[in-house]
């Protein structure tokens, strides 16, 4: 693989500039304040800037080009609840939040509703949020170096996981932030420069076959390295010409396949003529023109309900953006309330900008190299394609490009995922300083290395979309209720956190474990936000009625607090007794 | 320091000046991070009106607040209702017509077209519309508290 040395080379640099810069900031002394002033004096343009590049993650840069390759345009939901989510934040929190002027969701749960406890399971909620989002990284960056180095997926796990622990765990944290606004540039250029180079160049694209109602077939004549083993299903005859081991069969020259199940070893070569159907590896659907192009989440194998799952990923992405913590965080960087949604317009530019070229690779994949099909590998449709439709030394720089920015994007949405959950495990849990922020940080590293080793087989995606569902059923009533409604009680908060949180939770864990394969488990277990979300609104709303007792005291000033517009906040406010 | 109200001569009002109180207790800060900073909840309080009435807290303020929320409030929701209804109706309409899925959009099919271009500036001007709106409410708010 040519692109191998100019990847890795890439990806070292695109390392080595996060470390240094993070090591840079070590000298600049800042303290919170310092970080305050500064923070309030960022332009929004930068600040929508730094939010876009933070919240495009792995997912967004790797996963959805593989995932609607492999299910189909449907898929677009994904990118499309990411951007409306921030809409919903836009909506709903966004101006009130930041005139609250807590930092994080813990800071805003208490300061609304004054009561420690409700920090503490708010606290343990960001935890499983931030580690859970952790793991679509650790799994990008494993798949990354895997495919273009060919390691083995551990490796990159690792290497992702050292490298962002020990780049926190030394306080490197504030040369992350300063390049938070260059993390989109850069990874906008790394993904729109080659889907443009691709269209240009593969070009005269035939549209019309997207609709076929066929599944895809090899436009030329194209050569298959198989490199892991796997079991495919043929799905009309064809006539390769083989040399490897398929069947457990030594094979050097032509092999009639018929439709079947076929095992081909690692090290094969399939050479397959060209209008050939293509072969999938066993585990992806096979879906025709007509399956790929519907509007429908899971359109093609098991779509039993494919309105009600259309519904759900839209309900936890819609809602999932704003009980996002680390997002939230990085939202506190707005100036006030005005320039708060002033930014969140930027960013919803920014990231409709960055969200039209990924499906550029998904329609590229399928029509002009659907070997992704065979080997399985679609996720990788991005960082393998330019290389594979445009050959030589341009083809390798783009392939280097993109594998920049998807390390980009891994270092950048880990180290914040990492910097948020250690935080809240060495403050709000542990009530420590430094010393005890950075042991947190290296727990929290090897608990996220861990848990990345075990999530190979599942998509980037979904991993997301579980993500957006527990953060929807969490953090979502308690910002919308909190800031909205005047009867919430504290007792109702974590309540619905509760039953939200749980029952998000073990719907994605028995996902996890393979329970419910079809049908209606199928659906509300694989994404349960249609339901636990409007669970957890009953919840905190109906405890909060039943409590009334439990009202925080100077409930006016909360709400003058959230609402009341900059210009008319008086002059010189008093803090006085209560 | 700060003014302590004089009594107000509208009834039922409360004596004490109580804006409030930081969100959480001020503690110094304690380290280069960047997680948990204590503040307060008014940013560099600059005033472009010479309104008192939230100065202090009473019946009228609370009144006027919860009147402003309200009208914020409808507002966000008639934009959710706007976005969301966009959106969510397309599943719908081809789940009732199938064969608009395979309708082309300038040569691509229509989901491509719809979701993956499409709806992008369509959430922009949405999310545009809905900032001058929720402005111009607290203008109009601003400018009826001057009045008083």
């Amino acid at each position: 693989m040519t692109v191998a040395p100019l990847a890795l080379a890439a990806i070292i640099v695109v390392t080595l500039i996060t470390m240094i810069v993070g090591a840079l900031g070590i000298r600049v002394a800042r303290t919170p304040d310092d970080f305050m002033v500064a923070a309030r004096a960022v332009p929004p343009f930068r600040n929508a800037a730094a939010i876009s590049g933070e919240y495009l993650s792995a997912a967004s840069f790797l996963g959805v080009a593989g995932l609607i390759l492999k299910d189909g345009l449907g898929m677009l939901w994904y990118p499309v609840g990411y951007a409306a989510g921030y809409l919903m934040l836009l909506l709903l929190v966004a101006a009130p939040l930041r005139r609250f002027g807590a930092y994080t969701i813990p800071d805003f749960a208490e300061g609304r509703l004054g009561e420690p406890r409700l920090r503490k399971v708010a606290t343990a909620f960001v935890l499983v949020i931030g580690w859970f989002y952790l793991l679509p990284q650790l799994k990008g960056a494993g798949l990354t170096l895997n495919v273009l180095l060919g390691t083995p997926y551990w490796v990159g796990v690792g290497v992702l996981a050292i490298v962002v622990t020990s780049n926190i765990a030394a306080g490197g944290m504030k040369g992350v932030t300063f390049v938070q606004a260059l993390q989109y540039w850069i990874k906008l250029v790394a993904i729109a420069v080659p889907a443009v180079v691709l269209l240009a160049v593969v070009g005269g694209v035939h549209r019309q076959a997207l609709t076929r109602p066929a599944p895809p077939v090899f436009a030329t004549q194209t050569t298959v390295h198989v490199q892991t083993s796997v079991d495919i299903n043929v799905i009309a005859p064809v006539t390769v010409t083989a040399h490897g081991t398929i069947e457990g069969v030594k094979v050097d020259g032509p092999l009639n396949l018929v439709p079947g199940k076929y095992e081909v070893k690692d090290g094969a070569v399939l050479v397959f003529p060209a209008g050939a159907a293509t072969p999938h590896a066993t585990g992806l659907p096979i879906l025709d023109g007509k399956s790929w192009v519907s509007p429908f989440v899971d359109a093609g194998h098991r779509g039993a309900h494919p309105l009600a799952a259309t519904y759900s990923l839209i309900v936890a992405t819609f809602l999932g953006t704003l009980g996002l913590p680390h997002i939230l965080v990085r939202f506190y960087t707005n100036q006030d309330g005005r320039a708060a949604r002033r930014t969140t317009i930027i960013v919803l530019m920014l990231l409709g900008g960055f969200y039209v070229f990924p499906a550029v690779f998904a329609v590229l994949g399928r029509l002009r190299d659907p070997s992704l099909y065979l080997t399985g590998q679609t996720d990788s449709v991005v960082l393998v394609l330019p290389h594979a439709l445009i050959g030589g030394i341009g083809g390798s720089v783009l392939g280097a490009l993109v594998a920049a920015g998807a390390f980009a994007a891994f270092l950048s949405t880990s180290s914040g995922l990492l910097v948020s959950v250690a935080g809240a495990m060495a403050h709000d849990l542990m009530r420590g300083g430094v010393r005890t922020f950075r042991k947190c940080a290296v727990v929290a590293g090897a608990v996220g290395l861990v848990a990345g080793l075990q999530v190979q087989s599942f998509d980037l995606n979904m991993l997301v979309g579980w993500c957006f569902a527990i953060a929807a059923s969490t953090f979502c009533p308690l910002l919308v209720l909190g800031i909205w409604w005047r009867r919430l009680t504290w007792v109702g908060a974590i309540a619905g956190l509760v039953l939200g949180g749980c029952t998000s939770s073990v719907a994605i864990i028995l996902t996890m474990a393979g329970v419910g394969q079809r049908g209606w488990p199928e659906v509300l277990l694989g994404q349960p936000a249609i339901w636990t979300v409007p669970l957890a609104f009953l919840a905190m709303i109906m405890v909060s009625r039943a409590t009334p007792s439990y009202l925080p005291t100077d409930l006016e000033s909360k709400l003058l607090q959230l609402h009341l517009p900059e210009a008319l906040r008086p002059r010189h406010p008093s803090f006085g007794e209560t | 320091m700060c003014n302590t109200a004089a009594p107000h001569t509208v009834a039922g009002s409360r004596e004490t000046s109580t804006w409030p109180t930081p969100v959480t207790e001020p503690t110094p800060p304690v380290r280069p991070v960047r997680t948990t900073v204590r503040s307060t909840g008014v940013v560099v309080p600059r005033r472009d009106t010479e309104s008192q009435a939230f100065d202090e807290r009473t019946e009228y303020s609370d009144v006027l607040l919860h009147s402003l929320m309200r009208a914020q409030f409808g507002l966000t929701l008639g934009f959710i209702a706007l976005a969301v209804g966009l959106l969510i109706s397309l599943p719908l309409v081809v789940s009732l017509v199938p064969s608009l899925a395979d309708k082309r959009v300038f040569g691509l099919p229509l989901t491509l077209a719809v979701l993956g271009i499409a709806v992008y500036p369509v959430l922009v001007a949405i999310a545009i519309a809905y900032v001058r709106l929720a402005e111009r409410t607290e203008r109009h708010f601003r400018d009826l508290v001057e009045k008083l």
